[in-house]
């Protein structure tokens, strides 16, 4: 970050963090014993083997999660009862990074929670090793591969980039810039029926007071590129459906975001006498999920027309209030739903004068809780509460349909956890191929970089990957 | 043809008074490799975004083959961002890997082919073209990214510090493969570093940039052996150039209480607002033990000495009124010490005092007030 921008930043940003990025022309020495930076007070990290490269570490401590595609080396690993995510790069880049999240984790944006970043790390030798980032696991979340490895819907690559063209605009808008956007830099939380998107790799990005347009531009062009191969890569190993378009898949994106960037930032022009347009046009970027703060209106230069532009702070505006009545910190579009079936219940209990304050702690007690409940506990960890309420509605939608009635809550349940639940499951065999193909792509572990052992392997045929057996069927 | 011009370039962020690039001439040759250093904030990560496209240009010109690219938007600007973390694909062969870029773009696959195999090549991978990445070394998984910016076959190649997340080892190894490579292919690159020693090990020639203003520019001995200013003295070469003010007394340089000769045409271009003063640089090699009766040498307080078997050097403080200098800097860090290179079967003791002498053809002069070169 170019220092001189500093001082403009958003105040929250700037004192987000202890942690300056040194300024790698001073070449400040390693810290000679181990040091540990860390954004919350676990003392367990102290237990960990940091004197092993993280690509040694034993079994025991790791959490088998899948794990997205990376150059660098990377683990799930418990510490206490969280469950961390460690990537092994060198200092400066570790320090850079934790600081840029600690920032946009201050504004607010959909990231991953930096944890801290461990320098000064030697062998038993007394070699050093590389630094280690630490961010927090985003529980429910799964890598875009993971989601392909199972049946899914034949829209999930769609609903996919939906989520990704609103988290690059809600990046964009508060000045970050990425520099590497992809699907594997991204991680996906189930969101009713859609996708929230996670940054989880800011390694090259920037937070900027503005974004020039060829930056954003550029990101654009990028996350287009790698969406593509991504996707002809899930089209190679025959994970993706054979009628998907990986370009026209890719240019969805591209589409998507200039959308969404126009419906939030666009100037309306408007008569005096067409005021409720401004209304209107609050309304849609509701209906986004965004809140307006300051509506900017001038009078064009003839005088006779309006100029309106919003000052949208963020997205989250369902979650907000579902947050503020029940105190469930859920996903937008789950907050919606949950919202409607609140409002549904404050109907058919004749209660539409109460307060919804007080109608939505009974709905809670008597609906949602009872509900969430009964999700059995070997999928506690694979399914988030507001999503199961989601499906369970869903669910219960469906079966009042065929059944040509109502189906009482208790019933759909029962049968959501029958029918559809078990389809959740990732099973370790799934998990494991998952971690070998994210581990064919590190680059810079210092063990394997100049292995030479694959020459001999002369009779490798990739016909007979057998990756490729895993996946065909 | 892709020569790159920045034509009286300025950058101003909104909000700021002073440039954060100001007023940048510079030409990249067809085919050269040019690197920007500097120290951070200087301006060079500026400087290459702004030949990316990615930040704005308030004055002058950017031109690309001849080509006005000022307002241009990043993608139509025919330039590559070399390897910015690029992931490479389990499922697709490496051949697929380096090609998929081209094949999005509607390159015929003959076309495709035909340059992957160029580009592997050139990259050592011909025999793992049909292999998946899981059945290559991290090394080789590294070349294939590189492949992929390669093969696009860009006008420029612009690398922002490429190699700030390889580790120490690694990134030694990768910088002579990247030096080695941008030779064989001769397209134009821009480098990005802090580094002064990437710089002088890897480009043709080297453009020093300092708070927006660029330094000096030339081939990586010339920067060494003629630095234009007290800056570039000081910031190319390792261990760093000593500098010192001293007094000019009968056109000689007074160091403590012994004299050393200047050329005269040196110290007949000091002015009145030189104070009677000149600044006396020389690099630790070019200086060399003397006897205690050679009239053209200062003596030095010897503080700390190193044997790396090859190599000896030692630390010291130039002693002045008869005693060593200021106590405090013999407790500061070795940088701030006067270093000098000598046979490590010759060390002095830690404290003995010894008489150094400057080889006069290597000496490097500077005016204090302008802080320019003057022989």
């Amino acid at each position: 970050m170019e220092s001189n921008n500093l001082n403009q930043l958003d105040p929250r940003a700037l004192k987000a963090t202890s942690v300056k990025a040194e300024d790698a022309s001073a070449e400040s020495p390693e810290p000679q014993a181990l040091k540990i930076t860390a954004a919350s007070s676990n003392p367990k990290m102290f237990t960990l083997p940091w004197e092993k490269p993280l690509a040694t570490w034993p079994t025991e401590l790791l959490a088998n999660l899948p794990r997205g595609i990376s150059r660098h080396v990377v683990r799930f690993v418990h510490v206490g009862d969280e469950v961390y995510a460690m990537k092994e790069i060198t200092r400066q880049v570790a320090e850079r990074e934790y600081e840029l999240l600690r920032r946009l984790q201050k504004l607010d944006l959909p990231t991953v929670q930096p944890i801290a970043v461990v320098t000064g790390r030697h062998d038993a030798n007394g070699e050093p090793l590389e630094a280690i980032l630490v961010t927090k696991h985003l529980k429910f979340s799964l890598p875009y591969r993971a989601l392909f490895a199972r049946n899914l819907r034949p829209d999930t690559a769609e609903r996919l980039i939906d989520a990704l063209a609103v988290l690059m605009v809600r990046l964009h808008l508060a000045g970050f810039y990425w520099g590497d956007v992809s699907l594997s830099n991204v991680l996906f939380l189930r969101d009713a029926d859609a996708f929230s998107a996670f940054l989880v790799d800011a390694e090259t990005g920037d937070l900027q007071i503005n974004l020039t347009q060829g930056q954003r531009e550029y990101d654009i062009d990028l996350a287009r590129t790698n969406i593509i191969g991504e996707l002809m890569d899930l089209s190679s190993g025959r994970l993706l459906p054979s009628d998907v378009d990986e370009i026209e898949v890719g240019n969805r994106l591209a589409d998507r975001y200039h959308s969404l960037w126009s419906a939030l930032t666009d100037t309306d022009k408007f008569n005096p006498d067409e005021m409720w347009k401004i209304e209107k046009r609050v309304n849609k970027l509701n209906e986004l999920g965004f809140d307006v703060d300051e509506l900017e209106m001038k009078t064009a230069e003839d005088g006779k027309r309006v100029l309106v532009r919003p000052r949208v702070v963020d997205a989250g505006y369902a979650s907000r209030k579902l947050l503020r009545l029940t105190g469930l910190d859920v996903q937008e579009n789950q907050a919606r739903r949950l919202l409607n079936d609140l409002d549904a219940y404050r109907a058919s209990t004749w209660r539409e004068g109460e307060e919804l304050e007080i109608v939505a702690t009974d709905w809670m007690r008597e609906v949602y809780e009872p509900t969430v409940r009964m999700i059995p506990r070997e999928y506690r960890s694979q399914i988030e509460p507001a999503q199961f309420f989601h499906e369970v509605l869903t669910h219960r939608w469906f079966l009042a349909e065929k059944a040509g009635h109502d189906v009482p809550m208790a019933v759909a349940v029962k049968s959501y956890i029958e029918n559809v639940l078990p389809q959740y499951k990732l099973d370790k065999k799934d998990v494991d191929a998952l971690n070998a193909e994210a581990d064919s792509g590190v680059v810079d572990d210092e063990y394997t970089y100049n292995e030479s052992d694959y020459d001999d392997d002369d009779d490798y045929n990739p016909d007979d990957d057998p990756d490729a057996a895993v996946w065909s069927h | 043809m892709a020569e790159v011009v920045f034509d009286h370039v300025t950058r101003i962020y909104p909000g700021n008074d002073k440039p954060s690039v100001d007023d940048l001439n510079l030409d990249i040759k067809d085919g050269e490799f040019l690197v920007l250093v500097g120290p951070s904030g200087c301006g060079k990560s500026t400087t290459l975004r702004m030949l990316a496209g990615l930040e704005e240009v308030n004055k002058g010109r950017i031109l690309i083959g001849g080509k006005d690219v000022t307002t241009m938007q990043p993608k139509d600007r025919d330039i590559a961002m070399v390897f910015q973390n690029y992931a490479l694909y389990p499922h697709m062969t490496v051949a697929d890997n380096m090609g998929f870029a081209l094949k999005i773009a509607g390159t015929p696959k003959d076309e495709i082919r035909k340059r992957v195999e160029k580009a592997a090549e050139i990259l050592d991978l011909t025999e793992y073209l049909d292999r998946k990445p899981k059945a290559l070394s991290g090394g080789q998984r590294q070349r294939v990214a590189m492949g992929r910016a390669i093969v696009r076959e860009p006008k420029v190649f612009l690398m922002d510090e490429p190699l700030s997340n390889l580790d120490a080892k690694l990134r030694v190894q990768t910088r002579t493969q990247i030096a080695a490579l941008q030779r064989q292919l001769g397209v134009t690159t821009l480098y990005v570093t802090h580094d002064q020693t990437e710089a002088l090990t890897m480009g043709d020639r080297i453009a020093v940039i300092k708070l927006g203003i660029l330094q000096q520019v030339g081939a990586p001995t010339e920067l060494y052996d003629r630095p234009a200013n007290v800056f570039v003295a000081g910031f190319i070469g390792s261990p760093s150039m000593n500098l010192n003010t001293h007094p000019v007394v009968n056109g000689k340089a007074k160091i403590g209480e012994d004299t050393v000769d200047l050329p005269a045409e040196a110290v007949n271009k000091l002015t009145a607002e030189d104070g009677g003063k000149i600044v006396v640089g020389f690099r630790p090699e070019d200086a060399s033990l003397a006897t205690p009766d050679d009239p053209n040498a200062f003596s030095l307080k010897v503080v700390n000495v190193e044997d790396l078997g090859s190599d000896g050097y030692i630390y010291g403080n130039i002693i002045t009124d008869g005693s060593a200098a200021e106590a405090a800097q013999v407790m500061s860090d070795q940088n701030k010490l006067t270093t000098i290179r000598v046979n490590p079967r010759a060390l002095p003791k830690v404290g003995a005092t010894v008489k150094i002498k400057i080889d006069p053809s290597k000496m490097h002069l500077f005016a204090p007030s302008t802080e320019l070169r003057l022989n």
